[in-house]
């Protein structure tokens, strides 16, 4: 095993650098230039370049109880240099790199992609969403009420909101007997009404529920906006909002942790697969809470078969106005005719409900108006 | 490797002691017809993109089961690779970063940041409008911190570059130019690019070596000017040619969801590739114009070229999802200092190591990074 070595020793002060000999011992490497010899302890080395094939071995050496920033360094451009230090030296020179590591880097590359590509989906799919119910679950209500209030005020801006007083006194009752039923005291449920053509209702956090009159209009009985209510009420009761801000900052902070320094097509490929997860997470939601808005119905003593006819009017609404979602995967809500499904396959207590109550003489179909 | 004996011992002589890329040519630098020797030299990138790739894969997946501690250590473990993978005169550069001091600059950012935070969930409104006074006012101070850390932690031959400008120069800089920008509609910006250049350049150091830049906004802003207006040309051109054949083209709806982001494309894009030839142009304008010693520097950089290696980078970047940015990011590299040639090598023997500008800590690093600014090193590509 040849023990000396040719190198370029530089000082640390200057830039000019000193051809000389090195000599590796088991306990340093000794450096020789003319009639100079210099040992350097393998403990008060530390090796700054040559991990990688084809770097030049760069190993510097700081005076104990200097705190100057600059080293000696030498600099050998062989790396059989490093194989000889390891050889000859052996356990003293564990701290330097082994170029037999190089191999087992290698080796474990494609395990070490197998594994982050198994600990990504598993952040993703498991963890996140487990996290943001957990955090969820400790917001108190009163920031959820407070976040709810400035959220509807936002969204309302230059929205006209509905004052019809028999209408919206209809709205109140309907969501006074549906939030006792709910049996919980956290929420108190504020319902406005949107002028606005769309077929859609809203429920941020806290209580405050959004419904747009274009969805009034396409009611044909009270208990369907009945069964629309107590939908939203389930979103509310259940933090789904403030579980999907969480889930949404959360992943972005994943893929921001993951992308690090990375390309802006990469940013847009994350990005755009975390619109897909956010899809299928909203996706889950909404069965949730159509399964929990049955049984809600049905507690409130409110015909539940209300809120399949909803769907149907949805159905239709959507082929008409060409929104149903080509395809599944990238839609908000599932899809119409899968929530009828879903109904239809859930237990039917079978008893006669309470119908509600309208003002004598007038019909829904005035009533659901009165916003247009 | 040549081997040879010597006094009884065995020892291995590099057979060739200059690995530098070294065409001597001559030229008349005096001006008084005697020709002197000029030798150009080019920096060498090494770096293999697969083990990028792999230093990526691994970075990820610590910084995921570190819920993010580690991604410090992984970035100042790229750099410290990619900056030893370049190579001149037969040594190579080095990063002295360490993950430790990117980690505590940005704890010292997030201090800084709990008052904004505080003020946003008490006064939302004031809270934000705040923040983002507060991101624009930062911005020259994150962009001064991050080239004082970075120069700092950068050496070669052993010798640490730094950084010496002055704060106060820095926001003067940012905020004269920004008024003349505003004032002139951009008309500034030639002589504002060349300004910046200047105070970045002009303050940088090689141990005791200064950088120097004698460019003038007046010689770039010819050349900008005429970009300005090609760019102007090629737009009104594009327009024209959509305005006569889109009626066309576009006969029914599909025709207009294809024909539609297809010529928005091509627009955005022949405008793009005048833009190369701008960039290629200011390269080799800067360049030419610093120096540090006798080192000379010259940008071969062509628009041409430029438009291809972006072009490049684009379909490799789309084609593999991302994943082909370490290929990416060696070959722009590469390619930098490829088209760059620096003219005679710099005196070594009176280098030496100066301890001035060397404090600098990685909180304006950390800020940088948040803002997503240009550290000003503006490699042009």
């Amino acid at each position: 095993m040849i023990s000396c070595w040719q190198g370029d020793y530089s000082d640390g002060r200057c830039a000019a650098a000193t051809p000389v000999q090195l000599e590796i011992t088991a306990s340093g490497l000794q450096i020789l230039s003319g009639r100079h010899v210099v040992c350097w302890p393998w403990e008060e080395i530390q090796q700054t370049q040559g991990w990688y094939e084809g770097e030049h071995v760069r190993l510097e050496r700081r005076v104990p109880g200097s705190d100057s920033p600059f080293a000696e360094a030498v600099v050998v451009k062989h790396p059989a240099f490093l194989v000889a230090i390891h050889n000859i030296a052996g356990p003293a020179v564990r701290h330097l790199h082994h170029v037999r590591t190089r191999h087992v880097r290698r080796r474990l590359l494609p395990i070490a992609i197998g594994c982050t590509l198994f600990v990504i989906g598993i952040s993703y799919w498991w963890g996140l969403p487990l996290l943001s119910r957990l955090a969820a679950a400790r917001v108190p209500p009163e920031w959820e009420r407070s976040l709810g209030e400035k959220m509807a005020s936002a969204l309302t801006q230059g929205m006209p909101i509905c004052q019809a007083s028999q209408l919206t006194q209809i709205i109140d009752d309907m969501t006074r007997r549906l939030g006792q039923a709910t049996n919980q005291q956290d929420y108190r449920f504020r319902v406005r009404i949107v002028r606005s053509p769309q077929v859609n209702a809203a429920a941020l956090p806290g209580g405050e529920i959004l419904i747009f009159s274009g969805l009034l209009s396409q009611s044909t009985r009270a208990e369907q906006v009945a069964a629309v209510l107590a939908h939203e009420m389930q979103h509310v009761v259940r933090r789904h909002g403030t579980q999907a801000l969480l889930h949404n900052v959360a992943t972005a902070v994943l893929v921001q942790m993951l992308l690090g320094d990375a390309s802006q097509a990469m940013s847009v490929v994350m990005q755009g697969a975390q619109t897909l997860g956010t899809l299928q997470y909203n996706r889950r939601q909404e069965t949730e809470a159509d399964a929990d808005a049955f049984r809600l119905l049905q507690q409130a003593d409110i015909d539940p078969q209300a809120m399949a006819e909803f769907f149907l009017i949805m159905q239709r609404v959507e082929r008409l106005e060409q929104r149903e979602a080509l395809v599944p995967y990238f839609s908000t809500h599932p899809m119409t005719q899968a929530r009828i499904d879903t109904l239809r396959g859930m237990q039917w207590l079978a008893k006669t409900h309470q119908p509600i109550r309208l003002p004598s003489g007038v019909s829904w179909a005035t009533l659901a108006r009165q916003c247009d | 490797m040549d081997q040879h004996e010597a006094a009884g011992q065995s020892f291995l002589v590099p057979s060739s002691q200059e690995e530098h890329t070294d065409t001597g040519s001559t030229e008349d630098t005096t001006g008084n017809g005697f020709e002197r020797e000029t030798h150009r030299y080019q920096l060498s990138v090494h770096a293999r993109p697969g083990t990028l790739l792999g230093m990526y894969v691994v970075n990820m997946l610590l910084t995921l089961l570190t819920a993010g501690i580690y991604s410090f250590w992984g970035r100042a473990r790229v750099r410290r690779y990619l900056y030893n993978q370049v190579e001149l005169l037969g040594q190579r550069f080095m990063y002295h970063g360490t993950g430790l001091e990117l980690f505590l600059g940005t704890l010292k950012l997030l201090a800084l940041l709990v008052p904004f935070g505080a003020l946003i969930y008490y006064k939302p409104p004031i809270g934000i409008a705040a923040l983002y006074l507060g991101a624009f006012f930062f911005m020259p101070l994150a962009v001064y911190g991050s080239r004082r850390y970075l120069m700092s932690r950068m050496s070669w031959q052993g010798i640490r570059f730094s950084f010496r400008g002055s704060l106060l120069e820095c926001y003067l800089n940012y905020l004269v130019g920004g008024l003349l920008m505003m004032v002139t509609l951009g008309l500034y910006f030639p002589y504002f690019r060349v300004r910046m250049r200047k105070y970045w350049m002009g303050n940088t150091w090689f141990g005791t070596l200064p950088f120097r830049y004698r460019g003038e906004g007046g010689g770039l802003a010819r050349t900008y000017y005429r970009y300005v207006w090609k760019s102007i040309v090629v737009a009104a051109a594009m327009i024209g040619l959509g305005m006569f054949l889109g009626p066309k083209l576009v006969t029914n709806q599909t025709a207009l969801m294809i024909v539609i982001p297809l010529a928005q494309l091509l627009f955005y894009g022949a405008i793009a590739a005048v833009w190369c030839f701008w960039d290629a142009a200011e390269q080799e304008f800067h360049w030419q114009h610093t120096t540090v010693d006798q080192v000379r520097f010259y940008s071969t950089m062509t628009g041409a070229e430029l438009i291809k290696l972006r072009l490049k980078h684009l379909l490799i970047l789309v084609f593999t999802l991302g994943f082909g940015f370490a290929w990416v990011q060696i070959d722009k590299i590469r390619f930098l200092f490829e088209h760059l040639d620096l003219m005679e090598c710099p005196e070594l023997a009176g280098v030496v190591q100066a301890e001035e500008g060397l404090q600098a800590n990685a909180t304006g690093e950390a800020a940088a990074d948040i803002l997503e600014v240009d550290t000003g090193l503006e490699l042009g590509i």
